[in-house]
């Protein structure tokens, strides 16, 4: 690797108002945009999913037509999903990879700009759709043909903003392997790297290899609809079924991409919070690289009462179990980090901690859905919701909120109100039990998901569920709040915000200079590696 | 020379762009044209004609800069690489794209078909549903949806087309020699067959659906054979030409004298993706016109 | 209903606080049911040993969590040791794990492996799912009927229909024809789809099979004990997926055998829960099977104000289930049948006033010019549908369809006087 000073025009020069943020090509700035935009987006498919808990407060259709609650149960998905979680974990990354492996900057800076300002316009589009005549997409955000072919003159828009959602992604993803690979300090070998950083390396070629096949999957359908193809009409030769294969080749991945970088912030949370180096650096990285392998032969276990064939059935049963392997590695490499540590309890680490528990508790249900027989019991009913919610809820959503509360300091140089944030974690964490635990118990009641009204014997526990869901919801403006009042002021933080932080981050000021590293870090800040002590 | 020596221990970091955002609105334009042009809606297809124009007016813009700091030897050694590997995982995405259309067509010959005949565990789907088809391959479906049809042959056109990109990947290669060498005419020139060949491709290609759709009755209608045929083909030729015109861009920077022996990644970008554009027909040939 | 919702949320209120986890407390079952054929029971016991194994492992990773929470604290002044590897550990929680996981792979295989073998059953009923309703087709007895929410809890269901549905038996579980099975004989199910995938479910069979636009899928069930078992559309398929249930009623062989037998007679016999007794109507109706063929053709409800019956397999039985409407088919049988005809299906999107549905992309019926255009057109429309709108030529018999045809050109305000007769339907097939 040489040298990586920072060139350019004239140096403290960037344009101020709106227009900065718009022809930004810092990393900083790009992250920035990335977070908020997430965050608004949490806010929308948040409130789409409070539409969701109302209407199922009580049976009896009380506020939505049942399509229009179909729309609530798609766009939900699809905001948080493509809106929410991705983005959020992507403006993490722009944020804090250059700062890790000492550059200056994200690779490409005027690709990464890009990859940013597509999002917007991919939602104005896919939201501008609930305003069209015969409502936006309701056929869940699988969008399984033949269903999603009766969308009304949404149908095109909403796969034109999977189309342009897969762009972005794409070139994010392509921005993180050339930083990674290209500008890291030649001090850091890869297995020196910060876990965020590792687990970002592989989630990004997840993003590289399945997000163009869910172009292919959804552009088959438009051709299906528009042009007479028969990809998925049995009459022509075609098959239904193709597309679900399609979908979950994307699918599956999908849900990991939205897994993995979570498993690095908590990496880095543990060992911050446990003063204590990451145990098992290597087999961490191993068990991340096999869940990324695993991720693409396991698809077929959403799509078990489709009708494969036995030998099918089987294969993909046992790969999903073999999951369960490497991402018990890392559990236990967090609870062995722990074990012994010197633990403190800030924010951050409370949401790490309530990570580990209750994303191993999804995990739990995932390896009970990848049983076949008693799949046939859970697919397609609210266990199945119960089971994702832990694993994205409380899973890649709280790690986030832990990224956010760990690296806040360091991103406004203000430390955040301890109290707030307190408050804001036992607020969620108690109202996310309350509102996603009692679903496991309608789920194993036989109640199916995506349904707007439901048999009375379901009544208490959808009630519940929803009061913890309202609770949760308004919880979430707390962390607003925080993050708002941070960015205003609060007590001077220093360059290592956290006594047990390691890694080059921490070596630069709160907050950073506008270029990371206009000069190569130091080889000594790079030995002082959290994972290696030496 | 100063600009040069600056370069070489420096990362390029570009101050504010105007062309994302330009993009941006274009695509936005394209897809909303294209989305009320296919619901019907006349004025459609102008939003995304007018779409396109934007986002080719941001190509020009965008890679104008690109080029003039490159000349300009602002880029260093770190920077080429940057580039590089942004194109290589650009064109592995590409593949993967390919790929969704490949497992379709897998999909539909090697699993689809015998289900519909009532293999394995889709006895009754043959007995109740689709009594007494034949499994088939090319097939447009038990309900020969779009009628009888000739299929392609691997012979003809086809192989014409093989050969031809196939050369294309050579005279490519060769051109890149001459520009490793320093010997302009021989870039220039390799390179001028490269983009005949490449257009004579597309010609051919355009030739060989005219002749599907009046001779053949073969059509995107004509069931998953029609389908995948002229899906997997026709993204191809899609790329084909992109990568033709992009040659031709090369090939009007090399005669402007652009390029320099040891820094062209430019030229090797497009060059990467030629050969792809020529590893998939090769795929397509085998997959599609001669199994 | 409002003081109902605020009763409710009181209710729930104290029994949250009360006792999360006493089962007495809440209306349903927590866990999964063992159901009565074998691959539920099955089912079962691979999900209890599964949960079990879970509980094991989240017992000790949580316990040593706790622990290290509470004894490795830095402010109890805990030291950080320092150690960061041990092949030993690692080796020993990556094996440990896969034992525990082939422990589990075993039995859940063996159970696939007696669940997809559908080979020599005593009788075969094929499913179709149709955008919402079930048909059952008693293949070898050779007729078929469908399947539909029953009319109250339809009613109930309606926005805001201010009917409470603590008052409708049943709510949204209850059909107008439920299926029929014999207990203890090996059943294979074929189910398939007319237009969307749709999802046959049933708890206590553990049986959830996809229905494919397509494609046939098989299956089979076993019901060990009589009694009616009920379960739901599974695979979101539009506007009323929630509102399609599937009820089975199991009986005796002999029970059974005098249900068929009372369906050939009659070719639109059901039981029906709702008119079984009703005098018993708004209250849960729970009957004992062998009351079911009791149910002769006089006291099922007129075939027309329930769901058609499918043209049946033989061509013969179709002239004779239209041959009794052509006899009188005037424009005031027609009107009424088709005013029935309409409320059952077609209301649901065009609304019961004909003003359609814009958000649904649902036309209006008042005025519409369809319904006031061209009889052909028309016809065609319905027979075989448009976008969203489904095709009623393989739902409706001819003169249902004649009958709404001829309803919606002459009700809602529309008066082209067309009265469209069965045969014209037939015709234009
Ligand atoms: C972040 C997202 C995420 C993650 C990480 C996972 C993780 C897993 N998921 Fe999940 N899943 C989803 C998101 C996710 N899932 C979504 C969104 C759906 C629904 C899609 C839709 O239909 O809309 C879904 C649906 C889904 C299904 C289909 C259910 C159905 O529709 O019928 C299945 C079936 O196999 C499954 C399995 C698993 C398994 C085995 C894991 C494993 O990775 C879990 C591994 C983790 C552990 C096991 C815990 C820690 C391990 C230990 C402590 C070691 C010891 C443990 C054992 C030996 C058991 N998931
Ligand atoms: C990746 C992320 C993700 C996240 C973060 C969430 C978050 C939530 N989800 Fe969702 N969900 C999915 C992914 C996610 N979900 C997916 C993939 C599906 C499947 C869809 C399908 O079947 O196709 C699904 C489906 C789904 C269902 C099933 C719908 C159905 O089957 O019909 C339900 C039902 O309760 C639900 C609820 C919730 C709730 C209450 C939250 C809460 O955590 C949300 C909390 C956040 C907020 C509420 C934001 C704060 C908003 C405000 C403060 C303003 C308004 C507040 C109030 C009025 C109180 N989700
Ligand atoms: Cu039929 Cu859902
Ligand atoms: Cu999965």
């Amino acid at each position: 690797m040489s040298n990586t000073a920072v060139a350019h025009e004239h140096h403290a020069e960037h344009p101020s108002g709106i227009w900065r943020w718009i022809s930004t090509t810092n990393h900083k700035d790009i992250g920035t945009l990335y977070l908020f935009f997430s965050l608004l987006m949490f806010f929308v498919g948040g409130g789409f999913a409070m539409v969701i808990r109302a209407e199922l407060f009580e049976p009896g259709m009380q506020l939505v037509d049942p399509l229009m609650f179909n729309e609530m149960t798609t766009l939900h998905a699809l905001v948080m999903i493509f809106g929410a979680i991705m983005p959020a974990f992507v403006g993490l990354a722009n944020w804090m990879i250059p700062m890790m492996i000492g550059a200056p900057d994200m690779a490409l800076p005027r690709m990464n700009n890009w990859s940013f300002w597509i999002l917007p316009f991919a939602f104005l589009l896919l939201l501008s759709t609930t305003l069209m005549p015969g409502g936006g997409p309701a056929g869940g955000w699988t969008m399984y043909p033949p269903l999603m072919l009766q969308t009304g003159m949404a149908f095109p828009f909403v796969i034109f903003a999977v189309h342009l959602m897969g762009i972005s992604s794409v070139m994010g993803a392509i921005n993180v392997i050339a930083t990674i690979l290209n500008l890291r300090s030649k001090d850091m070998p890869l297995m020196k790297m910060p876990l965020f950083v590792w687990t970002w390396l592989i989630t990004a070629y997840l993003l590289i290899a399945v997000m163009p096949v869910l172009a292919g999957a959804v552009t088959m359908m438009l051709t299906d609809r528009y042009f007479g193809t028969s990809f998925f009409d049995a009459a022509g030769g075609g098959d239904p079924v193709l597309y679900q294969h399609v979908f979950w080749f994307f699918g599956h991945p999908e849900v990991y991409i939205m897994i993995l970088p979570a498993f690095g912030i908590i990496s880095e949370v543990i060992a911050t919070f446990s003063r204590k180096p990451l145990f098992g650096y290597d087999s961490m990285v191993y068990a991340v690289a096999s869940i990324a392998f695993l991720s693409f032969i396991v698809w077929a276990h959403h799509m078990f009462t489709v009708g494969m064939p036995l030998a099918a059935e089987l294969f993909f049963m046992f790969s999903t179990m073999l999951i369960a392997v490497p991402t018990g590695v890392k559990v236990f490499n967090w609870l062995a980090t722990m074990w012994r540590g010197s633990l403190s309890f800030e924010t951050p680490m409370l949401f790490a901690i309530a990570f580990v528990f209750l994303f191993t508790i999804g995990g739990f249900s995932g390896v009970m859905l990848a049983l076949v027989p008693a799949d046939y019991q859970y697919h397609m009913t609210y266990f199945v919701v119960a089971h994702f919610h832990y694993v994205l809820v409380t899973g890649a959503a709280f790690a986030i909120m832990a990224g956010v509360y760990y690296w806040l300091p360091k991103w406004t140089g203000h430390m955040y109100n301890e109290t707030l944030g307190k408050w804001h974690f036992w607020l969620s964490v108690i109202s996310v039990n309350v509102l996603f635990f009692p679903m496991h118990f309608l789920g194993l009641a036989g109640m199916p998901r995506r349904i707007p009204d439901y048999p009375v014997q379901f009544t208490d526990l959808n009630m519940i569920a929803s009061i913890g869901g309202f609770v949760f919801g308004v919880s979430q403006l707390l962390f607003v709040a925080v993050v708002i009042l941070c960015i205003r002021g609060g007590k001077k933080a220093e360059a290592r915000a956290w006594d047990g932080a390691h890694g080059l981050e921490w070596t630069l000021p709160s907050p950073p200079p506008y270029h990371s590293f206009s000069e190569p870090p130091p080889a000594s800040a790079i030995w002082a590696h959290p994972y290696r002590p030496d | 020379m100063s600009a040069e020596a600056q370069a070489s221990n420096h990362y390029y970091v570009p101050h504010g762009t105007q062309w994302p955002i330009i993009g941006s609105i274009g695509l936005f334009i394209t897809m909303f044209g294209a989305g009320t042009w296919l619901e019907g809606m006349a004025f459609g297809k102008y939003l995304f004609v007018i779409g396109l124009l934007v986002v080719l007016f941001m190509m020009f813009g965008w890679f104008g800069t690109v080029i003039r700091e490159s000349e300009g030897g602002s880029y260093n050694a770190q920077v080429d690489r940057s580039f590089r590997w942004g194109m290589s995982w650009f064109i592995f995405s590409e593949v993967m794209f390919f790929g969704a259309f490949f497992g379709a067509l897998f999909f539909a010959r090697v699993f689809v078909q015998p289900w519909l005949g009532g293999s394995s565990n889709a006895l009754f789907t043959n007995l109740l549903v689709w009594k007494g088809y034949e499994p088939a391959w090319p097939s447009n479906g038990p309900a020969n949806i779009g009628g009888d049809f000739e299929a392609m042959k691997a012979t003809g056109i086809a192989a014409l087309n093989t050969l031809i990109l196939l050369t294309s990947g050579l005279t490519v290669t060769i051109a890149h020699w001459g520009l490793k060498e320093g010997n302009r005419k021989k870039l220039c020139w390799f390179l001028f067959f490269t983009v005949l060949l490449g257009f004579s491709f597309v010609i051919l290609q355009a030739h060989e659906y005219i002749d599907a759709y009046t001779k053949q009755n073969l059509t995107l209608g004509s069931g998953i054979y029609g389908s995948t045929f002229f899906m997997l083909t026709g993204f191809h030729g899609l790329h084909v030409t992109i990568g033709a015109i992009m040659l031709t861009v090369i090939l009007l920077r090399s005669l402007k004298g652009h390029f320099k022996p040891d820094h062209h990644f430019a030229f090797e970008a497009v060059s990467w993706y030629w050969h792809f554009v020529d590893v998939v027909w090769l795929g397509l040939y085998i997959f599609v016109y001669w199994l | 209903m409002v003081m109902n919702t605020l009763r409710n949320a009181l209710r729930v209120t104290v029994i949250a606080a009360l006792t999360l986890m006493s089962e007495a407390a809440f209306a349903i079952d927590l866990n999964m049911p063992v159901g009565v054929t074998p691959t539920s029971h099955n089912a079962w016991w691979i999900h209890m040993f599964a949960f079990w194994i879970c509980v094991g492992i989240g017992v000790v990773v949580f316990g040593l969590m706790i622990w290290s929470i509470i004894f490795h604290r830095k402010s109890a002044g805990h030291k950080p040791a320092q150690f960061h590897d041990s092949t030993f550990f690692e080796v020993t929680w990556t094996i440990i794990p896969f034992i525990i996981l082939i422990a589990l792979a075993i039995p859940a295989a063996k159970g696939l492996v007696r669940i997809y073998d559908t080979s020599d059953p005593d009788m075969t009923v094929k499913i179709t799912g149709f955008q919402w309703k079930w048909q059952y087709d008693y293949l070898q007895d050779g007729f078929s009927y469908f399947s539909m929410l029953a009319a109250d809890s339809e009613k109930a269901s309606r926005l805001d229909s201010g009917i409470n549905p603590d008052s409708v038996p049943n709510y949204l579980r209850d059909v107008d024809h439920p299926m029929v099975v014999p207990t203890g004989k090996k059943i294979r199910l074929l189910i398939t789809s007319d237009d969307v995938i749709h999802s046959w479910y049933v708890p206590d069979f553990a049986e959830k099979t996809d229905a494919i636009p397509g494609f046939v899928n098989q299956a089979w069930i076993e019901v060990e004990k009589p009694g009616i078992y009920r379960g739901a559309c599974t695979a979101l398929c539009g506007r009323w997926h929630g509102f399609m249930p599937v009820v089975v009623v199991a009986e005796s062989w002999d029970d059974y055998q005098k249900w068929v037998a009372a369906m050939k007679a009659g070719g639109g016999a059901y039981i029906n829960p709702q008119t079984l007794q009703p005098e018993q109507n708004g209250s849960p109706v729970e009957f004992a099977p062998a009351q079911l063929n009791f149910n002769a053709p006089t006291t099922s409800a007129t075939p027309a104000a329930t769901a058609p019956v499918a043209a049946a397999p033989q061509p013969a039985k179709a002239q004779s289930a239209t041959a009794p409407a052509k006899s009188a088919w005037t424009m005031k049988t027609a009107m009424a049948k088709g005013k029935q005809v309409y409320d059952q299906n077609c209301a649901s999107c065009h609304m019961p006033d004909g003003k359609g549905n814009p958000a649904l992309g649902a036309k209006a019926i008042a005025g519409g010019t369809v319904p006031n255009g061209p009889l052909a057109a028309h016809i065609a429309l319905v027979l075989h549908g448009k976008g969203i709108m489904p095709a009623w030529g393989n739902m409706l018999k001819d003169d249902d369809l004649a009958a709404v045809i001829t309803y919606e050109r002459n009700a809602f305000g529309n008066h082209t006087g067309d009265l469209v007769a069965p045969a014209q339907i037939k015709a234009a097939r």
